[in-house]
């Protein structure tokens, strides 16, 4: 102790540097507060040795010492941002997850061909599933093999059995429906060639077994089936007839629509309709979204067909809208025929005749009511009586 | 087996176990030998500090391992007899690296001032420029520190080291600032009264002091009473806040707490030293009211020497030892 200042005694360096860098025990600690309580020399000196500690820190530790000391202000300076780090990367990894999951169902859609024959022997006692599968029948003779494959994978009911892979015949009648047909199958497109195959409009399914598109459809459906079965994707099919209003009728026209996902490679994007991206394709596509609808009615889509520059499509309560452009904004047409609008089509000569030189012609619209009555348009919009 | 079994009941019936530590158990009891150092504890020390870089012996090393912990007596309360394990805790709570060194410049070894002057002459300085926050009185006081540790004062001619006060309770660094720092604040407070005569305007002799009202002796009287209660940290507090203009995290750092913690802590203490006032107040005789309309008083009307007050109060803990 030193004994020389205003005060009798004063703590030297050594205990003042130990008191700084929180070296003494407590008591020696207090007795070095209650000094500095009323010292203020030594409270000067202590600020001062503070003052310059937090001005050299950098430059006096020792080696060693410095490399632990960075080690720990680098973690010191970054532990409290891990917490939001881990949270940011837990986020970013779960919505992934959902991204992913996403995509794999938004490329559920299925691609139909509404060329169902008419089939007015059906009656109103046979199973709506029955009457889809003896409509295919024709069609779906060859293709055993990838059926029977994709019956197995596909979630199994009666009803999803009894249909075929194929949907060339997708627009099939059946007797006696009132219920709408939920039907899983497993989905083939239909070649660009195959789709205008001079079929006249709702035609039979033995028409369609001579046509020559017959056979590349059918080896079309095998490469699909086999291409789902290496991917392990599921075909999932969802039939929906429209409703009667009438349960007397004999006949109904059932829409029957399927989803096939990731099954064209040579296909448009999977999440809009195919068939307005070949613009030469002609003759009647019908296209089924299995997930949701996004015509303003919110009612899932029957029926559809496009042009060149138009999609006429039909929902689920026969309500019929068009879309001018490739976007997504549908209009709703003034219903200007009688009973529940069920199909639309392409007049089917349209590209099937047309040579490549040949000027483009005008595009013509038929709708199709549940009466077997057809309407035509030009436009989409403004419809006669065929 | 039968008489390893033995051994372990025998050994389970007095209370140690096999895997009991010594140094738990048998060493808290055995006192250190006065003079002595364990064996095996000089050799772990040793080992520690690397004495043999700064040109330093084992006995040396021995020498100056008793002496610190017999000047301290190991961080005991005198009259205590420090055991083994006691000595143990004290020197490996030491900067032996630092202690070492210093040692070993304050006995002159060639090695240790180069060692020393590798690691701290530029420190050294930077310390003294940070303290006195000028370029060139830091240097100028670096400069005559640097000659007292190298031992050009003498006294009975002997050569004077402050080093060897050093013993190795902190770094070594913080030592060397600590010392800079009360060089410094000594001369200042040995010179800052110093100016010209010429400028020495001696003040206007004041009137003669109006003479406080009663309420305002009281008042004096309450807040020296007040200021008593107060404990060491408080009265810190006060002190560094008020009177040295600290801030909150100055005081903080000094007192090893948090910065919000010293803000409370400054609340409480105000709001403890007005109910404290109050109530002094109220025993000499004020009524409450009263009271409370002495506590409006204009400050600069009381004559109270705060400073002196806190000295006043101070705990005679260093002066029990300013009689050697």
């Amino acid at each position: 102790m030193n004994a020389n200042s205003k005060l009798d005694v004063h703590p030297d360096a050594e205990i003042l540097n130990a008191f700084a860098e929180q070296a003494l025990e407590e008591r020696e600690r207090g007795k070095i507060v209650a000094h500095l309580a009323g010292c203020s020399r030594c409270r000067q000196v202590v600020y001062l040795a503070q003052d310059a500690t937090a001005e050299m820190v950098p430059s006096v530790v020792t080696p060693d010492v410095r490399l632990e000391g960075r080690r720990e202000s680098w973690f010191r300076s970054w532990r409290f941002a891990l917490v939001p780090v881990a949270a940011l990367a837990a986020i970013a990894a779960l919505a992934y997850i959902v991204h992913v999951q996403r995509i794999g169902t938004g490329s559920e859609m299925a691609k139909v061909t509404p060329q169902a024959a008419p089939q007015t022997a059906g009656s109103n006692s046979a199973a709506p599933a029955q009457a889809t599968g003896v409509a295919a029948a024709p069609v779906l003779a060859e293709p055993a093999q990838s059926e029977a494959r994709a019956r197995k994978k596909a979630p199994a009911s009666a009803q999803a059995a009894s249909l075929g892979p194929s949907f060339s015949a997708a627009m099939a009648t059946a007797s006696g429906a009132n219920e709408p047909l939920n039907a899983v199958r497993e989905e083939a497109a239909m070649p660009p060639g195959a789709s205008g195959s001079g079929n006249s409009a709702m035609g039979s399914g033995a028409e369609l077994k001579q046509a020559p598109a017959v056979t590349a459809l059918q080896k079309e459906q095998e490469r699909a089936a086999a291409t789902a079965e290496v991917h392990g994707i599921f075909a999932k099919t969802m039939a929906q007839a429209s409703e009667n209003e009438s349960a007397k009728r004999e006949e109904t026209d059932r829409i029957v629509t399927a989803t096939a996902p990731q099954f064209d490679a040579n296909a448009a994007p999977p999440a809009s309709f195919e068939t307005g991206a070949r613009p030469g394709a002609g003759g009647v596509f019908a296209v089924y979204k299995g997930k949701g609808s996004e015509l303003p009615s919110g009612l899932a889509i029957v029926s559809t067909a496009s042009s060149p520059h138009q999609t006429l499509a039909i929902d689920k309560a026969g309500s019929v809208f068009v879309r001018e452009d490739s976007g997504g904004h549908w209009d709703r047409v003034a219903k200007q025929w009688t009973g529940q609008a069920v199909a639309v089509r392409m007049q089917a000569d349209l590209g099937a005749n047309r040579s490549a030189s040949a000027p483009s012609p005008e595009a013509v619209f038929e709708l199709v009511n549940d009466l077997r009555q057809v309407w035509v348009s030009t436009d989409g919009r403004i419809w006669k009586a065929k | 087996m039968w008489f390893w079994l033995i051994v372990f009941a025998y050994c389970g019936g007095v209370g140690i176990t096999p895997a009991q530590s010594v140094d738990g158990s048998a060493g808290e009891s055995i006192a250190g030998l006065p003079g002595t150092i364990d064996g095996f504890l000089l050799e772990e020390l040793w080992q520690e500090c690397d004495g043999a870089s700064c040109g330093l012996e084992r006995g040396e090393f021995n020498e100056i391992l008793l002496d610190v912990g017999t000047v301290q007596n190991y961080g005991l309360a005198e009259g205590t007899t420090a055991s083994q394990q006691q000595q143990a805790t004290y020197f490996r709570a030491l900067k032996l690296g630092d202690l070492v060194l210093a040692r070993a410049c304050a006995a002159g070894n060639e090695r240790a001032w180069e060692c020393f002057v590798a690691r701290y002459r530029q420190p050294l300085v930077r310390a003294a420029i940070a303290i006195t926050g000028s370029d060139t009185l830091g240097r100028e006081l670096a400069d005559q520190l640097y000659g007292e540790l190298f031992g050009l004062s003498t006294r009975d001619r002997e050569r004077r080291c402050p080093l060897q006060s050093y013993r190795g309770r902190g770094s070594l660094i913080g030592w060397l600032r600590t010392t800079l720092a009360q060089r410094h604040v000594d001369h200042f407070r040995r010179s800052h009264r110093e100016q010209p005569l010429e400028e020495y305007d001696p003040p206007v002799p004041t009137h003669e002091a109006q003479k406080p009202a009663t309420d305002l002796t009281l008042l004096e009287k309450a807040v020296e009473g007040a200021l008593k209660r107060c404990d060491a940290e408080e009265r810190f507090v006060l002190a560094a806040y008020y009177l040295d203009q600290r801030t909150l995290l100055q005081i903080a750092k000094v007192l090893n707490i948090h910065e919000a913690t010293a803000s409370r802590k400054l609340k409480r203490v105000c709001q403890d030293l007005r109910k404290q006032v109050l109530k002094n107040l109220q025993s000499l005789g004020l009524s409450r009211r009263a009271a409370d309309e002495a506590l409006g008083a204009d400050p600069r009307d009381l004559d109270l020497n705060l400073k002196k007050l806190l000295q006043y109060s101070q705990s005679d803990a260093f002066q029990e030892k300013a009689a050697p």
